[in-house]
């Protein structure tokens, strides 16, 4: 058993990104990081609605991959006294919660699972009809199609049971940083007015939710900004002290890099107004952060200021939007991109006699060109992969985007090779904001079932 | 003075809130922010990013940090809901703003940086 964690510190890791990221730096985190509490980040924008369609066709509502992750972490949490924090939950905390309960059980584990709910404002928002940010319209005029409709919680729920003494909570929305805010407000009896205090576990947890984001993850340029031993890459753990201060580690001996620059850039990170970093439990502001950067893969951060906090919740609604079709060509050697250019002239002439594209907007992409610069660069490229995308209503006017093709196998210019492709359903949201007094987060034990 | 890219003056992480991009920008060395702060203006991202960007450009300078955040609105083709693009976060726009030409003095340390990091 690991030692009671002292009162004035609480250390927390960051054990993902997002629900596939690296298991094993998770692991390290919780064997060799000496942490408290480990953060498992695991829903984008999109993700809750997939996971909400996927539930109504039978699905549980929560990653399938989840139960595998925690076979592995489970164990190695209770084994170190550390808890843990997901917003694995999905579109189903609850039912999500009783699954991590029967995994304890199983591992003959002794663990207090708590589920976090109240994210879901499907009926608030259909009786009192909010604006949507996108359209400047109700959000009755979505019609059918909605797939979802969730707020963004903040960490009161999760603060009530940490302090209630679970070891797992699972939850469904909440903003990413409030899984680390929770625990912090729990562990130092924070209330919800102390703005400074909220402003530093929010950014604690803003700079966690990204795991190795914070470590020298997405930040290497070779023989410019170089970043040691990146396979094996330790994601970061945020020591935060009752001085409010906050400090970055890593596990000892894990790869690498934390310093003024990878702490500099995952903090503006998705930020609009550094000033005003809007949260459910904080307005954040960083601008007058005193950074110090030991030298030693330590970053110590002061001075992050709160600011009063929205009266309204943002909620997400995501709605279904068709199929994305993305089909590849390669063409090589000389004039290889005169080539891909005729195929994309081709399918474009194809396309627009085709009734079920003939409305589509179709984007044709030269890769190793155009796709990810602004400007075409042919000048020798020898290796172009045509690219063609269109989001289309169904499944059937995607299999004939792919058709047209895969005919230039024999039907196109010279030379073409490698076709591969991909559909997938694609999900639109809509940003729209109801009164924070009119949700109620809610918190609960779940026993297995 | 002489022409070097921003590239080898800075650097910078793009992320992304439904049709706008996020965009952060370090220098190497504190001591270049107030250079970087003359140079690397609204005018001059908004001209960098041409026809990318469609709505307005916001820069926030954060003296203390050494360090500036921008703000590029309608700059993803409608973001994830709408862009077709490979990209469709866009988080390799950051490489756009780092192409940005500076004009900077003969003597400054950023060109011996990219002596050393040109590739042989």
């Amino acid at each position: 058993m690991a030692t009671q964690p002292e009162r004035g510190k609480i250390r927390i890791g960051g054990g993902s990104a997002f629900f596939n990221d690296r298991l094993d730096a998770a692991l390290e985190l919780v064997e060799k990081g000496n942490i408290d509490v480990l953060m498992i980040e695991t829903l984008a924008e999109r993700t809750l609605a997939l996971l909400h369609v996927a539930k109504r066709r039978g699905g549980s509502g929560y990653w399938d991959n989840l139960a595998d992750r925690l076979r592995v972490l489970l164990p190695a949490c209770a084994k170190h006294g550390t808890k843990l924090v997901t917003n694995g939950g999905g579109a189903a905390p609850e039912g999500c919660a009783a699954m991590v309960a029967r995994l304890a059980r199983e591992s003959r584990i002794e663990l207090k699972v708590a589920a976090v709910s109240g994210d879901d404002v499907t009926d608030l928002v259909r009786a009192i009809d909010p604006v949507l940010v996108e359209t400047g319209e109700p959000f009755s005029k979505l019609g059918a199609g909605i797939i979802s409709t969730n707020a963004y919680l903040g960490a009161d729920a999760i603060a009530a049971a940490y302090a209630a003494g679970a070891d797992v909570i699972v939850t469904g929305r909440v903003t990413d940083s409030a899984l680390a805010l929770g625990p912090a407000m729990a562990h130092f009896g924070w209330k919800a007015d102390d703005l400074d205090a909220m402003a530093c576990g929010v950014l604690s947890g803003h700079l966690l939710e990204c795991g190795g984001q914070a470590t020298g993850g997405y930040f290497a340029e070779p023989g410019l900004k170089d970043v040691p031993d990146l396979d094996r890459i330790g994601f970061p753990i945020a020591e935060i002290g009752d001085d409010r201060s906050i400090t970055i580690t890593k596990p000892p001996g894990s790869g690498g890099r934390i310093d003024r620059h990878t702490i500099l850039e995952q903090i503006l990170y998705e930020m609009h107004d550094p000033a005003a970093y809007i949260t459910p439990d904080v307005t954040l502001d960083v601008t007058e952060l005193d950074l110090e950067d030991s030298g030693t893969d330590v970053v110590r951060l002061r001075g992050a200021r709160g600011h009063a906090r929205p009266d309204q919740l943002k909620v997400l609604a995501g709605v279904d939007s068709g199929v994305l079709a993305e089909i590849e060509i390669s063409y090589g050697g000389i004039n290889a991109d005169g080539r891909a250019r005729l195929a994309a002239d081709i399918i474009r002439k194809r396309t627009s006699r085709n009734p079920m594209l003939g409305n589509q907007t179709i984007q044709f992409d030269l890769i190793g060109v155009n796709s990810v610069w602004p400007e075409d660069e042919t000048r020798s490229v020898r290796d172009v992969r045509l690219r063609v995308a269109a989001r289309v209503p169904d499944q059937r006017a995607a299999e004939q985007l792919i058709t047209e093709v895969e005919a230039l196998y024999v039907n196109g210019p010279a030379g073409g090779g490698g076709v591969r492709f991909a559909t997938r359903p694609t999900i639109r949201t809509y940003t729209t904001f109801v009164p924070r007094s009119q949700v109620t987060p809610r918190w609960q034990f779940v026993e297995a079932r | 003075m002489a022409q070097i890219e921003l590239f080898y003056l800075a650097h910078s992480r793009t992320g992304d809130k439904g049709n706008s991009q996020t965009m952060s920008l370090i220098p190497y060395d504190e001591a270049d922010y107030a250079l970087l702060e003359r140079l690397v203006t609204i005018e001059a991202v908004a001209r960098q990013f041409g026809k990318l960007v469609r709505g307005t450009v916001h820069r926030y300078t954060l003296p203390k940090l050494k360090a500036f955040n921008f703000v590029l609105e309608e700059a993803l083709q409608g973001g994830v809901n709408d862009s077709l693009n490979l990209d469709t976060h866009g988080k390799s726009r950051s490489a756009v703003l780092l192409a940005m030409m500076l004009d900077v003095p003969d003597s400054h340390r950023a060109f011996s940086l990219k002596a050393r990091a040109a590739k042989p």
